[in-house]
């Protein structure tokens, strides 16, 4: 299954992205890209709703528009809708469940000088549902976190877990292939200033391309996201190490090296197996 | 005049003149004719002896650059003409030789007089000496197409640029390529001659427009050297002798200067239309031939130049037709022998491509900054630093790019980023070595362009307008920043290539702090390499001298440049300048590096950054007292030093280039050497005390290294090139340039010598040891030591001190509250545990000396030599680990870690005593990982969606789907090294909210048994979820009363409960599941008190409550039985239970 797109393939796959509705789009792009991986579909699907979230995060959370969910919310309670008020509300405003969730708890939690509550009370109560005092709120918080793949402590605990994994994955890779390296958590206790996932300590080269270290990222590599990565760590592990490995799990885009110019730093979609490994015969 | 006159013409023995030159003693017949001046003419002689030869040679090399084509300039309409540049010895201001005095008539028609080019930075503009030469017979049917330029057969390249040295050349010229083209005939013959020099002889000057009306087209002339035209041989013979024993012997200023005038007269060029018009006054060298044939005979003498330079210009020698012609034995038979021996090292790897700068753990890691805020705000210097580098190396080149623009605001603000020592001294730091990384990258200027191309064609056929090309493409005018220092004209500043990047940095930076700390660092990087021991092969010493080269450079730009102007100093200004500066220091103090490396040996290691720094001397500044010395160390090293020949040409065409610039105080060279000698103070005291190997005799130096060193060496051989070029065009020459590389080994060369001081008794005895071992010996020794030390304290750094840390940090939570100023008293505790283990390890560490050593040492050392060898390691390691402690381990080493987790739990303290012992990821025992167990986020999603299909759509979960869930969970948990603590976190929540969710929703499928199995789960994964040790700090009251997982009796449950449809069910499983999580100690009985009393604030079915009320009656009895338990009794059992018994009872009330 395909995990590396040309731009052509990508831009068509963003195109029926946004005519797709926000549910189950995943389902309809599988269908309409069979030769894509699922993971690739799930992580530019999560990739634009972040993207569409970023846009219209503020704009939809002002205190008059989140008043105005509040009371649609507390009124539809008092109606005695059906349960899955939030997530229809979520529906139609366009803010994903979970964060039309936290909005409704932090209106419900206000101070009585109106304004927002501590962050962290919030982010507790949207950990373990249970501790919410309104016992509607709580049930309807908890339904939106089980339905939004992006956003909440539980999608957050996977996006986190899924990174981790993958590094650690690579590690035990690198570990078979007898690679010498450093992780992140000796390169910080040594002090290094920026700390790249793996250091090799003993160069290897890549397709004729000696590299000294990689980056382990558990996403889609799209343009956007490369350039972000570029300015605030992989130009900072060149600066200091050299040539380098991005490895994008889910897949990327092509052609994104030569974004780079003359800075090397290669990316593919797994560890690759070709791997030259310096001579150490005596 | 009339001295060097009588010299020439009389028949005193040379070899009289030479050793009095040599050594000062005078023979009777030169006493006569030196009169009494013998010793006062001695030291001027040489420069008598110049002024001498530019005289007689004036009125002819006047007439030169003649283009020999001049007559159809009409045919070639983007003619730009060029001036002549004679070398002046002088240099200071444009000679009167730039003005073509000899036909101003005829200049105006043909030329167009570029007067003082503004970028005389170019050294490629320099020897633009269009010497067309002589009277010379090009068939008509040779014409050559101007067009065919491309096709042009020369192979020999000039160069571009003269790198960063460049010395105040005459207005740069252009040379028009089409001219070359032109042809001429020319009508050679002995009447002729002898008629042209009569006619000049009667100064009748035809006026040249007729000249030009009267000439057919098809012609050119210019006087052809014949050797049987030459006058006054024996004469001319005498005064070659004596010139060339003078720059053989370095008795001229610069060997350079005089060089490219010889090569100057070589490729003379006059037309014989000039020589008509001009008067020539009676001299030595007034013919073409004349000039040709002197130049010819001492070019020949000085061979030991020769041997130095690039095989490029040998051959440029060697194919030159007119030595071919007047020193045939030497082109045909010693050059080539001499080009065969001569080998070419390029000593840069073609994929030499690393141009960042690592980061090293020992500099730039942590521990080298003085907060953690100047660590990160270094790090953002850092990437800023090398992003502005990239932006300058992708965009420079592009037309209009203005660095300013781009560019001044990033740098200002990240050099000014933190106004802190320690980030100024960091990123001056980054700076140099960045500089350093990129010129050892660069390649000699002559072999950047490739010698095939249409550009390396147009290089040998034009350098001039390539290098116009070049620059309009890569320096468009507007392009360079505006603060550039000074004018163009201002040759001294000027950067080449990526230096310029370097320079402007700290332009647009211009942040005095920065520079002062860049000048620091500088001024220690050319401390550190001038002492550098690793000067063992070619290429590491080459390395070596470039980096002190560009140091030096930069460091004179640093100092020089606030001095620097673009205008000529009126006089007064100019005293009143050096009034001012008349007391200041310099930053470096060249005298004492100058001295040092006489005495050591090392002068070819100083004297080229010393020359560097000093060529970028501002005219003031090398009048003022501190440089008087200076300079006159410099000219004693000329006169004196005894190197190796390769090491003496480098350090000798460097100190005359320098003697050679404008700014430099003449009389000083006419010094003699005694007052110099003065200068150099008690120089028969020398020394030499340390172990430095001595370089001056050894063979490092090889040509394409002192062109590096010496870039206004290729002036040479564009002189040549540009005459062999405008030649070729006729005769279809091809100077073929194949090089061979030969790899050569270097020699070892050092010879130690220890001097003994007066020190302790044991002391001598080491050093008398290893005064008489081999000097290896020590060397390895202290190596070896140094190693050792800096292992143990990495070890102590990386291990020892965050274990004891650590420690430390655990023993906090236990100390009693009551006590002063743990964090005191712990570090100090600290430091002496901290001195101990690295005593401790350095001890152990030194177990290891006695094999290392062995393997090291000459194996043939006696057993009794290498254990002192041993034990003086072991001590010496000793002391470098103890000194290290004593300079790092300190209190505030500890201060911060501790003071950051006494805050933390002072956070928790606040609300109850904790008991020690949380487990924390940290603790956890080693686990070997387990790829076959579920991934975490696998296993998160699967529980997620089973709760989900559970509340939605109602899906069937079986009890063995729970206990597959369980064991799953447990191994994925427990087995595998990718969980983190958020993670674990939220597979507990979700665990238990799936487990509750089933038991509200298919109670058949529950068991007490899987109750009870997940219940001993959670237990054993999550100890410490005693809600009293979350870490949650303190809510505003009433905002929440627990964050504990565990909640069965909220109103959130409840509400589930409420949608149950076997209730009774449901809440058996419950109320089970609430007193295992008691029994387990998981809940306690205060916070179902709490759970219950905020469902007791919300309105609930009547229904609901009355099993709410028989949940908790169950968890009342269970209290009261186990309370009346003796076995069972806890810490809280005490507490009062009346509470919830009434709760219960309330709920239960049918009229509620």
């Amino acid at each position: 299954m395909a995990r590396v797109l040309n731009q052509t393939t990508y831009n068509s796959l963003l195109d029926s992205l946004y005519k797709l509705p926000f549910r189950n789009r995943i389902q309809s792009l599988q269908k309409l890209f069979p030769e894509l991986s699922v993971d690739t579909l799930k992580c530019v699907v999560a990739q634009e709703c972040q993207k569409r979230m970023k846009g219209s995060h503020g704009r939809l959370t002002t205190s008059e528009t989140v008043e105005v969910m509040y009371k649609k919310f507390t009124n539809s309670i008092l109606m005695n809708e059906e349960p899955g008020i939030l997530l229809r509300l979520s529906d139609e405003v366009g803010l994903t469940p979970a964060l039309l969730a936290r909005s409704i708890i932090e209106r419900h939690y206000q101070r009585d000088d109106k304004s927002k509550p501590a962050k962290l009370l919030v982010s507790t109560l949207m950990k373990n549902t249970a501790l919410i005092d309104d016992r509607d709120l709580a049930f309807e918080t908890y339904l939106c976190l089980l339905e939004d793949e992006e956003y909440g402590p539980i999608a957050e605990a996977t996006k986190q877990s899924k990174g981790y994994e993958y590094e650690i994955y690579l590690r035990m890779e690198l570990e078979n292939c007898k690679v010498s390296f450093l992780h992140e958590d000796h390169l910080r206790m040594r002090g290094y200033d920026k700390t790249p996932d793996i250091k090799l300590e003993i160069p290897v080269a890549i397709d004729g391309q000696v590299i000294n270290w990689i980056e382990s990222k558990a996403l889609f590599g799209d343009e956007e996201v490369h350039r972000g990565y570029l300015k605030d760590q992989l130009y900072s592990y060149w600066n200091r190490f050299g040539p380098g490995l991005v490895i994008y799990w889910f897949g990327y885009v092509e052609d994104l090296e030569k974004i780079h110019q003359n800075r090397i730093i290669l990316i593919r979609d797994t560890l690759p197996t070709n791997m030259v490994l310096m001579d150490q015969h005596l | 005049m009339a001295l060097i006159l009588d010299l020439v013409s009389g028949d005193i023995a040379l070899f009289h003149v030479f050793t009095w030159l040599d050594i000062g003693s005078v023979h009777q017949d030169l006493k006569e004719l030196l009169k009494d001046e013998t010793e006062n003419i001695r030291y001027s002689f040489p420069q008598l002896l110049i002024a001498f030869i530019k005289e007689q040679s004036s009125s002819i090399v006047k007439l030169h650059n003649i283009h020999p084509y001049e007559l159809h300039t009409i045919s070639s309409p983007k003619r730009e003409n060029v001036l002549p540049t004679v070398n002046n010895l002088t240099l200071s201001s444009p000679s009167p030789n730039f003005k073509n005095n000899g036909s101003c008539q005829e200049t105006r028609k043909i030329r167009k007089i570029t007067p003082q080019r503004l970028d005389l930075s170019s050294d490629s503009a320099f020897p633009s000496l269009q010497h067309s030469t002589q009277t010379r017979e090009i068939p008509k049917k040779r014409r050559i197409n101007p067009t065919q330029l491309i096709e042009s057969p020369v192979a020999t390249r000039v160069p571009l640029q003269f790198g960063s040295c460049s010395r105040p050349s005459p207005p740069a010229l252009g040379h028009n390529a089409f001219n070359q083209a032109l042809e001429q005939s020319c009508h050679k013959s002995l009447d002729q001659e002898r008629a042209l020099l009569k006619e000049k002889k009667h100064q009748i000057t035809i006026p040249t427009i007729s000249d030009l009306g009267s000439n057919t087209p098809k012609n050119w002339m210019c006087v052809e050297p014949d050797i049987n035209f030459v006058t006054k041989q024996s004469q001319l013979g005498r005064l070659s002798a004596l010139f060339s024993f003078c720059l053989s012997r370095n008795l001229v200023p610069s060997v350079f200067s005089e060089i490219q005038f010889l090569i100057q007269l070589l490729v003379l060029r006059v037309s014989p239309a000039k020589l008509k018009q001009t008067h020539l006054a009676q001299s030595l060298l007034d013919s073409v031939h004349n000039c040709v044939y002197f130049s010819a005979k001492t070019l020949e003498q000085v061979e030991s130049i020769w041997c130095h330079v690039d095989q490029s210009i040998l051959q440029q020698l060697r194919h030159n037709p007119r030595l071919l012609l007047f020193c045939s034995e030497w082109t045909n038979d010693k050059l080539p022998k001499l080009i065969s021996s001569i080998t070419n090292v390029d000593r840069i790897s073609p994929h030499k491509t690393v141009a960042n700068v690592a980061f090293q753990t020992e500099t730039d890691n942590r521990f080298n900054f003085a907060s953690d805020s100047s660590f990160q705000v270094f790090r953002k210097q850092r990437d800023q630093f090398c992003e502005a580098w990239q932006i300058w190396k992708v965009n420079s080149s592009i037309p209009g790019w203005n660095m300013s623009i781009a560019l001044q605001k990033m740098i200002q603000s990240l050099v000014d980023l933190r106004r802190d020592c320690v980030n100024y001294a960091h990123l001056a730091r980054l700076f140099r070595l960045q500089l350093l990384n990129v010129a050892q990258l660069v390649k000699p200027v002559n072999e950047l362009e490739e010698p095939d191309g249409p550009l390396g064609q147009l290089q040998s056929s034009d350098p001039d307008k390539l290098r116009r090309l070049r620059d309009r493409i890569t320096n468009p005018p507007e392009s360079r920043p505006a603060r550039c220092i000074g004018t163009e004209n201002d040759i001294k500043m000027h950067f080449e290539g990526d230096q310029e990047f370097f320079r402007d940095f700290i332009l647009l930076a211009a942040s005095p702090a920065f520079n002062e700390h860049l000048k620091n660092s500088l001024v220690s990087g050319i401390e550190d390499l001038s002492s550098s021991e690793d000067c063992d092969d070619r290429a590491q010493f080459a390395e070596t001298i470039i980096a002190l080269q560009v140091m030096a450079k930069f460091l004179g730009f640093l100092h020089f440049y606030p001095h620097a102007s673009a205008d000529h100093l009126p006089e007064h200004i100019f005293h009143h300048l050096s009034r001012l500066r008349i007391s200041q220091r310099e930053p470096i103090d060249l005298v004492s590096y100058i001295k040092d490396a006489f005495h050591r040996g090392r002068l070819v290691l100083v004297i080229p950054w010393v020359v560097t720094y000093l060529t970028l001397a501002d005219p003031v500044s090398l009048c003022l007292p501190g440089f008087h010395s200076v300079l006159c160390h410099l000219i004693f090293v000329y006169r004196k030093a005894e190197l190796a020949p390769a090491n003496s040409f480098l350090i000798r065409i460097l100190l005359g280039w320098l003697f050679s610039q404008s700014n430099f105080p003449l009389p000083l060279l006419a010094k003699p050497d005694d007052d110099l000698l003065i200068e150099f103070g008690n120089l028969s005291l020398a020394t030499t005390e340390d172990q430095l190997p001595r370089l001056d005799q050894s063979r490092l130096v090889d040509s394409s290294l002192v062109h590096q060193c010496c870039p206004f060496l290729w002036s040479w051989k564009h002189l040549l090139a540009e005459f062999a070029c405008s030649d070729a065009k006729s005769s279809g020459e091809k100077a073929s340039l194949s090089r061979k590389i030969t790899p050569v080994s270097a020699e070892e060369n050092s010879s130690p010598v220890k001097a003994p001081a007066v020190k302790t008794l044991q002391q001598s005895l080491e050093e008398n040891f290893f005064h008489n071992q081999p000097s290896s010996v020590k060397r390895t020794v202290e190596f070896v030591a140094e190693r050792l030390a800096s292992n143990v304290v990495r070890d102590v750094r990386h291990q020892i001190i965050p274990r004891l840390v650590l420690n430390a940090q655990a023993t906090l939570k236990t100390w009693p509250s009551t006590a002063k100023d743990p964090v005191e008293s712990l570090c100090l505790q600290l430091c002496v545990d901290v001195r101990n283990e690295a005593a401790s390890a350095a001890t152990s560490a030194i177990a290891s000396l006695e094999s290392t050593l062995t393997a090291l040492l000459p194996n043939d050392l006696l057993p009794p030599v290498r254990r002192v060898c041993v034990s003086i390691a072991s001590k010496l390691t000793q002391g470098k680990v103890l000194d290290w402690i004593q300079l790092h381990v300190t209190k505030s080493l500890f201060k911060n870690d501790l003071e950051v987790e006494l805050a933390k739990l002072d956070k928790s303290c606040a609300r109850r005593v904790t008991t020690p012992g949380c487990p924390t990821a940290s603790d956890k025992p080693q686990v070997v990982h387990d790829s076959t167990t579920q991934a975490p986020s696998f296993l998160i999603d699967r529980l997620k969606t089973l709760i989900r299909q559970v509340i939605r759509d109602a899906s069937k979960v079986t009890e063995q789907d729970l206990t597959d869930l369980l064991s799953n969970s447990e191994s994925t948990l427990h087995r595998r090294v990718d969980v983190t603590p958020i993670v674990s976190k939220c597979l507990q929540q979700l665990t238990f909210d799936l487990l509750f969710i089933v038991c509200v929703f298919q109670p058949e499928s529950v068991g007490s048994q899987t109750i009870t199995a997940w219940v001993t789960f959670w237990c054993k994964t999550y100890p410490s979820v005693d809600p009293a040790e979350t870490e949650e700090p303190v809510q505003p009251p009433g905002a929440l009363i627990s964050t504990c997982v565990w909640q069965v009796l909220t109103p959130k449950q409840l509400l589930l409960l409420a949608q149950s449809t076997s209730p009774r069910e449901s809440w058996n499983h419950v109320t089970t599941l609430l007193l295992q999580l008691m029994k387990s100690g998981l809940v306690r009985y205060k916070d179902v008190q709490e759970q219950a009393i905020a469902v007791v604030r919300q309105e609930w079915p009547q229904e609901l409550l009355g099993r709410f009320a028989t949940c908790v009656r169950d968890i009342v009895d269970w209290h009261r039985n186990k309370k009346s338990d003796p076995n069972l009794s806890t810490a809280e059992s005490c507490e009062d239970d009346g509470l919830l018994s009434w709760l219960s009872w309330f709920c239960a009330q049918d009229d509620l």
